[in-house]
């Protein structure tokens, strides 16, 4: 079987002070498909990094990235676009949602993106919109939500196009602790319902124990920690 | 600086604004320091001046004041232009004068100072002396001859001398002249005994009002005494309107240059509201951000102001071509040689470009002094609080705008005043833009999402909630784009008025007039046998003929016109007031004139008032019969029968000739003929009506070159504007461009996104644009020009004036938006979530 994610030897730097500070140093791991894997490790070392490089917004200096045999490394920019807008979905610490559209509207992005709105995918949206409880704020725009239920709805807008891979950056690194394990809740319980692959970069020990796998990132290489 | 590109646009804006104002504040006054200098070479230290009516005094007055008044220090001068065909483009002033009586006024002929012996003058028929330079750019040298060309007619002139002058001063105000004996120039010019005037030099105080009163005992009935310098000040005084259009638009750049520096100020401020926020929070004062802000802005404004007064330099010597050939056209001659740099200029464009800059930066200044000494302010609060602003703002414009319309229904006739009202109006219709926007935007929002699904609602909706920068962009789009419309309807309605005008005034159907160093009027006077030559042509019918003479009076310079004319060219008068068949007949016996329009506004004069007009012997007085339209001159023209004219002034010349063809005559084959039948050695311009129509239009189109170039000038200002403002307003939405291009938006996706937003601003601001536009053009078209000018234009309104400023709106915006997005595109998006 073909797993949802592997890493082959990943190197990435950034240029400082006319030096390199090399941030990936020979990453590997392979994922399989419906796996839930958190990424530990301290500030700066390189998990954001490492979730750019798995989802095509960032390139390795060498090394490759198959999602689902695919590498990433291998395409056009343009390619890896088109991949991520099918097979992604990605929930941001800062939740990000577009502060022009509306709930709902915001939800709607990947779909209308990938061209496939319709009522079948609008009644998708609102059951997901239902599941992280904000199935009232269809219409409202997001700097009148607070940040849970920004980050809930981050959480419905990462799984409406039924992405084979969710790649989550922090996802409670901006809540508070009660808040925190309700997004928690609801990314394990979406995740875990529709059978999707999910990597999960955090500092939450909490997120982290309800993952089937933990691996740490150190010194610019991934370890496992629990597999 | 994070974004330098934001800090070179707002030097550029700075500069072009600047560079605008300076290029035409020094094209103006290289004008007028070209005229200053040479009527100053001309009139030498004479402190008064002796001058008649048409046709000048009679030379032997001079005797008489000199022998008889015993004012020794008098000095006879005859003056006329001439052209060359060595010296092309140029006017040449024909200066004729007495060497032996110049000591006292001129020393450049005073003789030794110059090494010029002008006493070769005298002795040589016909010669002349010209300066230095000149005379290298004609290729003479003292020796040779000078072709020239006076009333069609072409002379050699021995060249009997070259000055050279002492400085540059010099050099500049005798580049144009053509120094002459008094007997060879009345010969030349064809005022054989009579003198344009005659210069003396009093003593001051008492004794000079002495003599003055021992000359005006002298002195026949028609002629006075003048102060030097009169006629050069009414003539100076005849562009003053025209000034100061080309300086209100000039500023008009400036202004748009204010919107940029706003919109970079603000952008840099909102970039650091955290900064300022924390410096807040450790103690520094408000006044010490708003001194912060402000220092910036000074080093922007310096930097901007520096650049643009080069730029003005450069930008200068091609308008100052224009200028003073408009100048030339229509109001005088003069003839500019280069780019005269007053130091008050520069320092003046410097500080209005610093000041400008200063005053643009100080609304960001106090909105940093704003932020609140903790944390930033959030974006999304920043925009809430500029949205609740939008009905402020419009409200706020409402009043400018009734203040304008409410300083326009002052009944004054101070320009400043007009454009100052110009400005409020301009200004409030700016402040009423973003509610339009919002108004219009929200009215496009169901269409675009329409066509452009979720992607053309965040396009339309992030207009509406970065109303912060989007507003002034637009508006500074709105405002040029406008002032577009408002010129280009104004210049458009001048010109159907102007042919409708030139339709109904040119009846017949061939015109005859001798070549002239401007274009506005025939000048000089056609030889009797030539118009009898031309008159007597079989398909002729019927004639009138023309004699336009300059006066002055109070008020300044005017045209007078006598008219010997066929019955058909009484139909060439449209009458605003009197007129009709009482009106020409009162005008036929000689009691009645009839005036322009720009006379009786500038004179304040109407049908049934009287007229005083300096006639040879004295002033004489005459009715105003009705008031008829003319845009050949806005200093005024008055026109009188043809006999009431010879009984008061002694001159029986014809300056032009209208021929009336008989019916089924080819006009271009009979001025073919016409031309044939002139003399050999004079050059008559024989004109069909539709020659001379088309060559009146072109002289319309190029007065209004300069226009262009200011147009031009201030919609790059404005695009600059918008460039930045889009720049900045792509720029800070860097990371949701981000979150998009994550969430699988292509670089392409990406282009339309933008494009689409900054297209639909510019749609947004040329539909605002066309209604704005509309106003300037009626305050242009019925109070400023009304009140420069004296004319009354219709107004026209072509509908592609219209769509062209949709459509330059648009595709401003969206060749503004082209760089944004490029970039945007192009950037990592893990680089934009980053926030970098």
């Amino acid at each position: 079987m073909i797993p949802a994610l592997e890493l082959r030897g990943l190197r990435k730097g950034y240029p400082e002070g006319g030096r390199t500070h090399v941030v990936l140093d020979g990453v590997h791991t392979v994922v399989a498909a419906g796996q839930r894997v958190a990424i530990l490790g301290p500030s700066g070392s390189g998990k954001s990094t490492l979730l750019n490089l798995i989802c095509g917004i960032d390139l390795p200096d060498a090394g490759s990235v198959l999602v689902s045999g695919t590498d990433l490394t291998a395409l056009s920019e343009r390619e890896r676009t088109l991949f991520r807008r099918h097979r992604v979905g990605f929930v941001f610490q800062f939740y990000n949602l577009l502060p022009t559209l509306t709930v709902l509207e915001n939800l709607l992005l990947p779909v209308e993106l990938k061209g496939t709105v319709g009522a079948e995918e609008e009644a998708r949206a609102r059951d997901l919109l239902a599941r992280v409880g904000l199935a009232d704020r269809g219409g409202t725009f997001p700097d009148r939500l607070s940040g849970g239920e920004q980050q809930r709805v981050a959480v419905a807008r990462a799984l409406v196009h039924r992405p084979d891979l969710v790649l989550a950056d922090e996802p409670t690194g901006n809540l508070d602790e009660d808040t925190g394990a309700v997004v928690a809740d609801l990314l394990d319980e979406l995740v875990r319902s529709d059978a999707r692959t999910l990597v999960v970069v955090t500092h939450s020990r909490e997120l982290a124990s309800r993952m089937d796998r933990v691996l740490r990132m150190s010194h610019g290489r991934l370890e496992e920690v629990r597999p | 600086m994070k974004h330098p590109a934001q800090l070179v646009l707002s030097v550029l804006g700075v500069a072009l604004g600047v560079a605008v104002v300076v290029a035409m504040d020094l094209a103006i006054q290289s004008s007028r320091e070209a005229f200053r200098l040479s009527t100053e070479a001309v009139a030498g230290r004479a402190t008064h001046a002796l001058v008649g009516s048409v046709g000048g005094l009679d030379e032997a007055l001079f005797a008489r004041v000199r022998l008889d008044a015993g004012v020794r220090a008098s000095a006879p001068v005859v003056e006329g232009f001439a052209t060359s065909p060595a010296l092309p483009g140029m006017a040449l002033r024909v200066l004729g004068v007495d060497p032996f009586s110049e000591g006292p006024f001129r020393p450049f002929l005073a003789g030794g100072s110059t090494g010029v012996d002008v006493s070769a003058l005298v002795a040589v028929p016909g010669a002349v002396v010209l300066s230095s330079a000149t005379a290298a750019r004609a290729g003479v040298a003292p020796g040779d001859s000078l072709s020239v060309r006076v009333e069609g007619r072409e002379r050699r002139l021995p060249v009997v001398g070259v000055l050279e002058p002492a400085d540059r001063l010099a050099r500049a105000g005798l580049r144009d002249l053509l120094i002459m004996d008094v007997a060879s120039a009345q010969e030349l010019l064809g005022k054989v005994g009579r003198l344009s005037r005659i210069d003396v030099r009093v003593d001051e105080g008492g004794a000079g009002e002495v003599q003055l009163a021992r000359v005006a005992g002298v002195l026949p009935e028609g002629v006075r005494v003048e102060p030097a310098g009169t006629r050069a000040a009414a003539l100076a005084g005849m562009i003053r309107a025209f000034d100061l259009n080309l300086t209100a638009l000039s500023l008009l750049a400036l202004v748009f240059g204010m919107f940029l520096i706003y919109n970079a100020m603000t952008f840099s401020v909102v970039q650091r509201r955290e900064l300022l926020g924390a410096l807040r929070a450790l103690g520094v004062t408000r006044r010490e951000i708003v001194a912060v802000v402000l220092r910036e802005a000074v080093w922007v404004g310096a930097a901007g102001a520096a650049l643009g007064v080069a730029l003005g330099v450069v930008l200068g010597r091609g308008l100052v071509r224009m200028v003073a050939r408009t100048i030339n056209d229509l109001y005088f001659v003069v003839s500019v040689e280069g780019l005269a740099l007053p130091p008050q200029v520069l320092v003046l464009g410097a500080l209005l470009g610093v000041g400008a800059t200063l005053l643009a930066a100080l609304p960001p200044a106090l909105e940093a002094a704003s932020a609140p000494p903790r944390v930033a302010q959030l974006r999304s609060a920043l925009e809430a609080s500029a949205r609740r602003a939008v009905p402020r703002a419009a409200g706020a414009g409402i009043l400018l705008f009734l203040a304008g319309g409410a300083l326009l229904a002052v009944p004054t006739r101070v320009l400043a005043v007009s454009f100052a009202a110009l400005f409020l109006i301009i200004l409030g219709m700016a402040l009423m833009t973003p509610l339009g926007t919002v108004g219009l935007v929200r009215s496009a929002r169901p269409a675009l999402a329409r066509g452009g699904g979720i992607l053309g609602t965040m396009a339309s909706r992030g207009v509406v909630t970065a109303m912060s920068r989007t507003a002034p962009a637009v508006a500074s789009l709105v405002v040029a784009v406008s002032v577009t419309v408002g010129l280009g309807v104004m210049i458009g309605s001048f010109r159907g008025t102007l042919t409708r005008w030139l339709g109904g005034t040119l009846v017949a159907d061939v015109y005859v007039s001798l070549p002239s160093t401007q274009a506005s009027h025939a000048e000089g006077t056609l030889e009797q046998a030539v118009v009898d030559a031309l008159r007597s042509h079989e398909a002729v019918a019927g004639w009138s003929t023309y004699r336009g003479v300059d006066l002055s009076d109070r008020v300044g310079p005017f045209r007078l016109v006598a008219l010997e004319l066929d019955p058909r060219g009484e139909a060439g008068f449209d009458f605003l007031a009197g007129g009709g068949a009482g009106a020409f007949a009162a005008y036929r016996r000689g009691g009645a004139v009839l005036v322009s329009e720009p006379f009786a506004y500038r004179r304040g004069v109407a049908v049934g008032d009287s007229l005083s007009l300096p006639a040879a012997r004295g002033d004489r007085r005459y009715a105003v019969a009705g008031v008829f339209t003319d845009y050949a001159s806005d200093q005024g023209v008055v026109m009188m029968a043809r006999g009431a004219y010879d009984a008061a002034w002694d001159d029986g010349g014809i300056t032009s000739l209208g021929l009336f063809l008989r019916d089924g005559a080819d006009a271009d084959a009979v001025v073919e003929e016409l031309t044939a039948r002139v003399p050999e050695g004079q050059t008559v311009m024989v004109r069909t009506n539709a020659t001379l129509r088309d060559g009146s239009l072109e002289v319309f189109d190029r007065t209004f070159q300069v226009t262009a170039v200011l147009r031009l000038v201030a919609f790059a200002v404005a695009f600059v504007g918008v460039l930045s403002a889009f720049m900045a307003l792509e720029l800070e939405r860097a990371r949701e461009f981000g979150v998009l291009r994550a969430n699988g938006l292509t670089p392409g996706q990406l282009w339309r996104l933008v494009t689409t937003q900054t297209g639909l601003m510019g749609l947004v601001a040329g539909v605002l644009a066309v209604p704005m536009g509309l106003v300037l053009a009626w305050v242009m078209i019925y109070v400023v020009n009304k009140r420069s000018f004296g004319w009354t234009l219709r107004m026209e309104v072509h509908p592609d004036v219209l769509l062209q400023a949709v459509a330059l709106a648009l595709a401003g915006a969206v060749l503004a938006g082209l760089y944004p997005a490029w970039r945007m595109s192009r950037t990592s998006p893990a680089a934009a979530l980053r926030g970098e």
